[in-house]
């Protein structure tokens, strides 16, 4: 069933954090997905603590983003959700609040002495999948060799199985 | 596991790499000779009373007798990893098993799924997948006089710094897909011994008649790129974080597609700076090798 929330209030999903140069490491440990934040999206994120709404967010960022315009937060909001970054990312919001491009680089245009928020997500892989892995069949001594992520017997012998 | 160790009591071994303890014991004392190029680079011999895993070999030196197949036994713990008729394979199997055992549960070193070089005193990291490129990278960087360091692991310790993991490298023959040991003296290159910080991260995966343009990308980007190669980041993505953030704190991370080997190492020593002391790499270009 689709839901539909209005007024929009995101919090941000508990994880693990790291702040690099400019820019913010996240770490979803339910999911096992690392992020990459740049600077406007990462003080967006952080300002999701779920009591507020866009508008109300961007009146709160007023000094970082130099206006109480909320277009660069909801297109970060935006962003954040689709990441999985937000609780309930789930949820489709109401249309009238997702952002046409058009639209929006002539309001930010506005506001460019803020950089566009930008997300890099990424799915951590398995060790197996990180390293050399083994075929199905190969002989394996555990299931993080195995590229199907399975190491079971087969007979007497420990061999990769789909 | 009584009867196993009865079985292949004649001579044995225990070993440190990286943390990570492994004993082994063989039913012929000649097997240990044989063993001796196959334990894991960096390792060191020493005496333990308990070990994190148990590699048992049974190599059948019996005559052989017509119609009767003779096959060696290679045990991990208690359980059969592989038997062979040809012993060579076993030799195989436990390098294979015992370096991916080592780099998914080592708790001194943090390693990384990448070919690595020495280059005045810093190393060039290039992280991917098998079949990405890897080896024909590194044997290129070799030819053009870097050091060398691993085709197959990067391995950080706490600072950061990379350390040697040097197994010979593994060519791939284009007809048969078959792996060929190589030295790197064979390409005219000596082997790192000393653990470098890291100058540059080179994420590229070779793509046919492709050309070598390259994006400087941020380091935050260069640590996901890193942590996607990474053998234990999901066990402890904490100790991940902090030790690819101090590796790549003073590196240029370099993202594109590449042709020929040579095309990039070309581009990559002409561009190569180093700025004096503890600077930051310095290549020359901004965002794109060509502007």
């Amino acid at each position: 069933m689709i839901k539909q929330i209005n007024p929009l209030k995101p919090k941000r999903i508990d994880a693990l954090t790291r702040e690099f140069h400019d820019e913010l490491l996240v770490y979803d440990g339910e999911k096992h997905k690392a992020h990459c934040l740049n600077k406007t999206a990462a003080v967006v994120w952080l300002a999701c603590s779920g009591d507020a709404t866009a508008p109300e967010i961007a009146k709160k960022l007023e000094g970082y983003f130099h206006s109480s315009d909320d277009t660069l937060v909801r297109l970060s909001v935006a962003k954040l959700r689709k990441a999985g970054l937000l609780e309930n990312s789930d949820i489709v919001f109401d249309s009238r609040e997702s952002l046409n491009r058009r639209d929006l680089l002539k309001r930010v245009r506005a506001l460019a002495v803020v950089a566009l928020p930008v997300v890099v997500t990424l799915l951590v892989p398995m060790p197996a999948a990180a390293a050399s892995c083994f075929a199905l069949l190969h002989t394996c001594s555990s299931s993080a060799q195995c590229c199907s992520g399975h190491c079971g017997l087969s007979g007497i012998k420990l061999v990769c199985l789909p | 596991m009584a009867k196993l160790y009865r079985l292949v009591g004649a001579a044995g071994m225990c070993i440190r790499a990286f943390g990570v303890t492994v004993g082994v014991r063989v039913n012929d004392a000649g097997t240990l000779v044989s063993l001796s190029n196959r334990i894991p680079p960096g390792s060191r011999r020493v005496a333990a009373r308990r070990v994190d895993r148990l590699y048992s070999f049974y190599v059948n030196r019996a005559k052989r007798r017509r119609g009767l197949r003779q096959f060696h036994t290679l045990y991990c713990d208690h359980l059969i990893l592989h038997r062979s008729e040809n012993e060579a394979d076993l030799y195989e199997e436990f390098e294979k098993d015992v370096d991916s055992y080592v780099a998914s549960t080592s708790t001194a070193g943090f390693f990384v799924h990448a070919g690595v070089v020495g280059w005045k005193g810093r190393a060039i990291v290039i992280p991917g997948r098998s079949y990405s490129g890897k080896t024909t990278l590194v044997a290129e960087f070799l030819r053009r006089g870097a050091t060398y360091y691993s085709d197959e692991f990067a391995v950080f310790d706490r600072r950061g710094f990379v350390h040697p993991f040097s197994r010979l490298l593994g060519v791939r023959m284009d007809s048969t897909d078959q792996q060929l040991r190589k030295a790197a003296s064979e390409f005219g290159s000596a082997t790192g011994l000393l653990p470098l910080p890291v100058a540059l991260v080179i994420l590229t995966e070779y793509k046919k008649s492709a050309s070598w343009n390259p994006q400087a990308i941020s380091a935050g980007r260069g640590v996901l790129g890193l942590l996607a190669n990474s053998l234990a980041a999901r066990s402890n993505p904490e100790r991940a974080f902090g030790i690819l953030t101090k590796a790549t704190q003073k590196s240029c991370i370099l993202l594109g597609v590449r042709g020929e080997a040579n095309e990039v190492v070309r581009h990559i020593q002409r561009e190569f700076s180093v700025l004096s002391g503890s600077g930051k790499m310095s290549f020359g270009w901004g965002r794109n090798i060509h502007d």
